[in-house]
């Protein structure tokens, strides 16, 4: 009797369910996504607009915080070294990140699958991995020269790092019921990790990747500040011996580009991954409570 | 073989049972679950095992299965010592343990792709068994977009594709309604009839145990307290369900737990 109350919202002694207010807010249809645009595109707009009038009002010096005018214009007078900045970066990010994830993923799987594995390197990479990366940029670039190689290799060490572990952490997540069930089908060792433990792992290795990107952006800024002539973070540099602020804020808002890019790429492939996590396929409530779908 | 012909007291064949338990103990650190247990199966039989929630049934279906090893005995099966698991002991879970990763349709085929059957064959299987436990339709859906009672039946089809030896079952229709429940029973009471698998079957329901099983094991606190063989001739109909036979037996059953147990309840 209550329940039906409840649904019908006639109820006059119980709190209206919060269910409907969720739904409500979750529609679809035209009117909410407007609404839902407005939203998303209401604190960067924000930012702009402050940004803008502090520099209209000239209350901070041009050096601090460029007009968006003058980087308006940086990018009509250097789109073309821009556009070869950004892609020599992007190259040197997705080759360093496509290396360090996969050999990351890799020995993480081998370390969950070999006790021999982890009893031989397990230790060392604990070891290593809290070392700050960057502090290794002189080595590398003593050791594989100025170009593209050290910054690859220290991208690909970053990334492969945070990926090793975070593999090896995820393996060790594997539900074990869907193993036993697949070892009473028959499964072997390697079938259990083809079947099982690859497609239950496949949320944590997307975390690992999104993390590895943060790292890989930074990791190739850092390397180009001291071993490149060429990429977005050399760029950087030079604007900024010229004091040109409103380069170095360029550069970073096409840093920020990419990372978005990249970032909402990655979203894209792990729902595509996922067909079957609720996460992705239920639009409820619950999915509402809980971060939304994606 | 015609299911009628089976008239043969499957409990008591001679020879080597094709399952034995023996001297089994187990503990989890210094709880002892149970203590000396010994049991023979033979070879297509149906052992029901009835007990009160928490008195070791999935223990016991776990250390058969060679999820891990028994504090103390031995258990073979056709002679082997089990050292782990393999699809000579499929198991239907009583926790949900379909992959959610996996449609229906590939949950079921998965023991025969593990097997590297040609893809037509094990999809035409996988069909059968999917019409079968009553998902026919559903082939594409995913474990999430299933009752829990459906996913329960998906659960029985896998492991039902591996053809075991010895078919492990947890509570398997423990989830669904009285209706799907029986339907469920007969058509495995069928299958079963035809294809010679030993169960060892796990249930609360004592009437679902006396219809299905040849014989019924009643674990007490720490060991086995009773051992009931069920005389009902087989192909089992819905009469044997209602007779007053089964029904008269079911009450002793519930009798005698009761007089061994202290609240006198099977978790039931
Ligand atoms: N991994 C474990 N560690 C410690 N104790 C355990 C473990 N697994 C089971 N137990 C204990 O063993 C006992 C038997 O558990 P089991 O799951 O076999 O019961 P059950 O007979 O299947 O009960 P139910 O009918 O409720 O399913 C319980 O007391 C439980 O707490
Ligand atoms: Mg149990």
């Amino acid at each position: 009797m209550t329940a039906m109350d409840n649904r019908t919202g006639k109820s006059s002694a119980s709190p209206r369910p919060v269910r409907h207010q969720i739904v409500r807010a979750n529609a679809d249809g035209v009117a909410a996504r407007i609404r839902r645009w407005i939203l998303v595109l209401s604190v960067p707009l924000a930012f702009f607009a402050l940004w803008y009038a502090v520099a209209e009002a000239g209350i901070v010096g041009r050096i601090f915080i460029p007009h968006p005018e003058t980087i308006l214009e940086r990018v009509t007078l250097l789109w073309r070294e821009l556009l070869v900045a950004v892609w020599v970066s992007i190259q040197m990010v997705a080759m360093g990140a496509f290396i360090g994830s996969v050999a990351g993923i890799f020995i993480g799987l081998l370390f969950g699958f070999s006790r021999l594995a982890r009893e031989l390197f397990e230790l060392t990479l604990d070891t290593i991995r809290p070392v700050p990366i960057f502090a290794l940029i002189p080595l590398f670039v003593l050791w594989f020269g100025i170009g593209l190689m050290p910054q690859v290799a220290l991208v690909a060490l970053g990334v492969f790092l945070i990926l090793s572990f975070t593999t090896i952490e995820a393996v060790r997540n594997v539900p074990r019921i869907f193993v036993r069930a697949a070892l009473t089908c028959g499964a072997s060792r390697i079938d259990v990790y083809r079947t099982v433990v690859l497609p239950s792992i496949v949320p944590e290795i997307l975390l690992g990747v999104r993390f590895g990107l943060i790292a890989a952006w930074g990791l190739d800024v850092a390397a180009e500040f001291s071993s490149s002539s060429e990429g977005l973070g050399y760029f950087m540099i030079v604007r900024g011996q010229y004091l040109d602020t409103a380069g170095i804020v360029l550069s970073v808002l096409l840093f920020c580009g990419c990372a978005i890019i990249v970032d909402r790429a990655l979203r894209y492939i792990g729902r595509k991954c996922m067909p079957w996590n609720p996460r992705v396929t239920q639009q409820d409530f619950i999915t509402e409570l809980l971060g939304g779908r994606g | 073989m015609l299911a009628g012909e089976r008239i043969v007291d499957r409990t008591q064949q001679s020879g080597m049972p094709k399952l034995s338990v023996d001297g089994v103990s187990m503990a989890f650190g210094d709880h002892t679950v149970f203590k000396g247990i010994d049991l023979d199966v033979q070879a297509g039989e149906f052992l029901c095992l009835i007990g009160s929630s928490g008195c070791g049934k999935t223990t016991l279906l776990n250390l058969i299965a060679g999820f891990m090893p028994p504090t103390e005995g031995e258990i073979k099966v056709s002679g082997r010592v089990v050292h782990g698991p393999g699809p000579d002991r499929a198991m239907v879970f009583q926790d949900d343990a379909v992959f959610p990763w996996y449609t229906v349709l590939q949950n079921i085929e998965y023991g025969l792709k593990i097997r590297k059957l040609p893809k037509d064959e094990r999809r035409t299987q996988a069909r059968e068994l999917t019409e079968l436990v009553g998902l026919g339709g559903r082939e594409d859906y995913y474990p999430a977009q299933l009752s829990g009672g459906m996913r329960k039946r998906v659960d029985v089809a896998r492991a039902l594709s591996v053809q075991p030896e010895v078919l492990l079952m947890d509570e398997p229709f423990a989830a669904l309604d009285a209706i799907t429940k029986a339907r469920m029973q007969e058509e495995f009471l069928r299958m079963w009839e035809n294809r010679e698998t030993t169960v060892v079957f796990v249930t609360h329901d004592i009437e679902e145990a006396l219809f299905l099983g040849d014989r019924l094991i009643l674990m007490g606190e720490n060991s086995i307290v009773r051992e009931t063989k069920v005389p009902f001739e087989r192909p089992r109909t819905e009469e044997v369900r209602t007779s007053p036979e089964l029904q008269g037996m079911r009450r002793e059953v519930i009798e005698y737990n009761r007089s061994v147990t202290r609240d006198g309840e099977t978790g039931t």
